[in-house]
């Protein structure tokens, strides 16, 4: 959870020259050689599809309980065994992937729209302005934000609605203060003020000028943001103020199984695995993309 | 040193703001609840007498700011309110000081764990640049960082006590032998970041023009290295120890409830189970202070450590 916070600090410190269209294109072509983009990019996709693809799949229904294979192991008919109340695993463990992309993705998107925002207008207007909202979003950078996310949670009480606003609400501040630093060097080129002798309003040059340029490091940022969000998800389902049954949460079932790990591991070991390779994937993805985008940090892998 | 002071001073005021933050927060979560708030703070089943009681003692028919201005009375002379489920009566004050000490145990075992872990491999990593042993530690580290505490808490309970049998699989029971796995979750976890801190900054330095310089006067590596090399590597290391401390706060949290330590993140966690609202706030207010006066720590321990961070 906290590498995202070293990460937006290193992040802070570089600017971009170019113009947009060639820093992405450079992106995506220097990223066709970086294995761990890659590697990330091929889980990522996989799972986005078996997400996408789970109502279609040929498999049992993740909640109908099969009465006579209770703890099942692992086999043939069922794959990853069967829960305590003999239900399937392995499809559990599919249809939780919709709940944890979709949890990670919202969240993101949430915190995003946030950051963005009132990054955009502190950077951008600077003075007074910026004074307040700097202000504000230095409280909640400085804030434990799992904490946040928690206290939210479970004073809104168990819902998926609520983890999702609860993420939102407690990690917007990383996006804007980085757009807010990419705002404050931006507004001063030369371009901005061509634009604005040229009369464009100040909301057009804020998204034809400012945003594009904060877009590069703000993918890097949001896809490991995604892998932030998974984790606090399934964190707090973990602890029971997050997704609540009969949702399969990959957090819940972790739980629910560990009281069995002597005599029936797959309940637990089943959603774990999915965790880890979920998270890996957006990790290997964003770690790559920033490498990439800065090579020297480059240093921070391998 | 008065650079020094003044830089602390600057950053003490910097963190007030943050723990006033912290107070509006916990005191507005009453209000996040669905329903009417006194519900979330009465007792099941209390007589109308109590509702009366907690109406006045809370301020519960004035303004809300007036609501804010005695909670935050109330918490600066350590009043946050009574349990009202499990432990009935109890002061939640007085639960936090009875856990805080485990927490603080097996935070301290755990951070000690990481960095016993990270400083070494790191500094390994950096100097065999691509050898099996750090690409092992790279692969170690990716793996490390994507496994949540809750489900590397999990795979150790598999391992060392349901396995293995060697440790207890969870609560008091084996006394500080207990202590030993959730604190070797916390430390593992999280010496996947550091490691990565470690190894990239021991890259950048031993880079740098004073180590060759150094090596080229014939001084013996060992000594280039931990004399000199290290002293600058590690100054990186520290400023994410701030970072350090709110990932094992929340960390704790999940870890205490998967091996049923009884800290504060437990306390807390069985108080959500049982609606017990005043105990769920008075938790998350004393930890959240806690990470706060621990930023707060590792910044001046930055600046004390690197004089170029005070005139910053």
């Amino acid at each position: 959870m906290m590498a995202s916070k070293i990460l937006n600090s290193k992040l802070m410190s570089w600017k971009m020259s170019g113009g947009t269209r060639e820093q992405v294109a450079g992106l995506i072509e220097r990223s066709n050689k970086n294995i761990m983009v890659k590697i990330g990019l091929a889980i990522v996709f996989a799972i986005v599809l078996i997400a996408l693809l789970a109502p279609v799949l040929p498999m049992k229904s993740p909640l109908i309980r099969y009465t006579d294979s209770v703890f099942d192991g692992p086999s043939s008919e069922f794959w990853f065994g069967t829960d305590e109340l003999g239900r399937d695993v392995f499809s559990r463990v599919i249809w939780g992937s919709r709940v944890s992309l979709l949890v990670g993705t919202v969240a993101v998107l949430f915190s995003l729209t946030l950051g963005l925002t009132l990054g955009l207008l502190a950077g951008y207007f600077g003075g007074k302005v910026d004074y307040m909202i700097s202000g504000i979003i230095d409280i909640f950078w400085t804030f434990p934000t799992f904490l946040l996310a928690l206290a939210l949670a479970a004073a809104l009480g168990p819902s998926l609605t609520n983890v999702i606003i609860a993420i939102g609400v407690s990690y917007w501040a990383g996006y804007a203060r980085l757009v807010r630093g990419q705002a404050f060097t931006i507004r001063e080129r030369l371009f901005v003020e061509a634009s604005k002798a040229l009369g464009a309003s100040h909301t057009r040059i804020m998204f034809t000028h400012v945003l594009p340029n904060c877009l590069a490091p703000l993918i890097v940022w949001a896809s490991i943001g995604v892998a932030d969000a998974i984790v606090v998800e399934s964190s707090l389902s973990f602890l029971g103020i997050g997704t609540q049954p009969p949702d399969p949460s990959w957090g819940y079932m972790l739980n629910s199984g560990r009281r069995f790990l002597d005599f029936a591991p797959w309940i637990a070991t089943f959603p774990g695995i999915a965790i880890l390779v979920t998270i890996l994937g957006f990790n290997l993805f964003g770690d790559g993309l920033r490498d990439v985008l800065d090579p020297r940090l480059k240093g921070l892998r391998r | 040193m008065a650079d020094l002071l003044s830089y602390i001073i600057r950053k003490m005021i910097l963190a007030i703001p943050v723990v006033v933050a912290a107070t509006v927060i916990v005191f507005l979560m009453l209000y996040l609840t669905p329903g009417d708030p006194i519900k979330s703070i009465v007792p099941p089943r209390a007589g109308p007498d109590v509702y009366e009681q907690v109406r006045d003692k809370y301020g519960l028919d004035r303004p809300i700011w007036e609501q804010y201005g005695l909670f935050v009375w109330r918490a600066v002379h350590g009043d946050l309110g009574n349990s009202i489920t499990v432990w009935q009566g109890t002061s939640v004050s007085k639960l936090i000081a009875m856990k805080l000490p485990n927490t603080l145990m097996l935070m301290g075992l755990g951070l000690a764990i990481s960095y016993s872990i990270a400083v070494p491999l790191g500094v390994i990593s950096a100097l065999r640049q691509n050898s099996w042993i750090d690409r092992g530690g790279m692969v170690f580290t990716l793996i490390a960082y994507a496994m949540p505490p809750f489900w590397l808490g999990v795979v150790f309970l598999m391992i060392f006590a349901v396995w293995l049998n060697l440790l207890p699989v969870e609560g008091t029971t084996g006394g500080l032998g207990s202590l030993i796995l959730p604190a070797m979750t916390l430390g593992v976890g999280n010496a996947a970041l550091t490691t990565r801190m470690m190894r990239s900054s021991m890259l950048e330095v031993i880079k740098q023009d004073y180590i060759t310089q150094l090596k080229s006067r014939g001084l013996p590596g060992r000594e280039v290295i931990f004399k000199h090399a290290l002293k600058n590597a590690l100054l990186p290391v520290i400023t994410v120890l701030g970072l350090d401390i709110g990932w094992f706060v929340g960390g704790s949290v999940v870890v205490e409830e998967v091996f049923s330590w009884p800290g504060i993140g437990e306390l807390m966690t069985s108080a959500i189970y049982n609606h017990d609202f005043p105990l769920v706030q008075g938790s998350i207010l004393v930890l959240a202070i806690a990470v706060i006066l621990g930023n707060l720590m590792a910044d001046i321990l930055y600046a004390w450590a690197d004089p170029r961070v005070r005139l910053g």
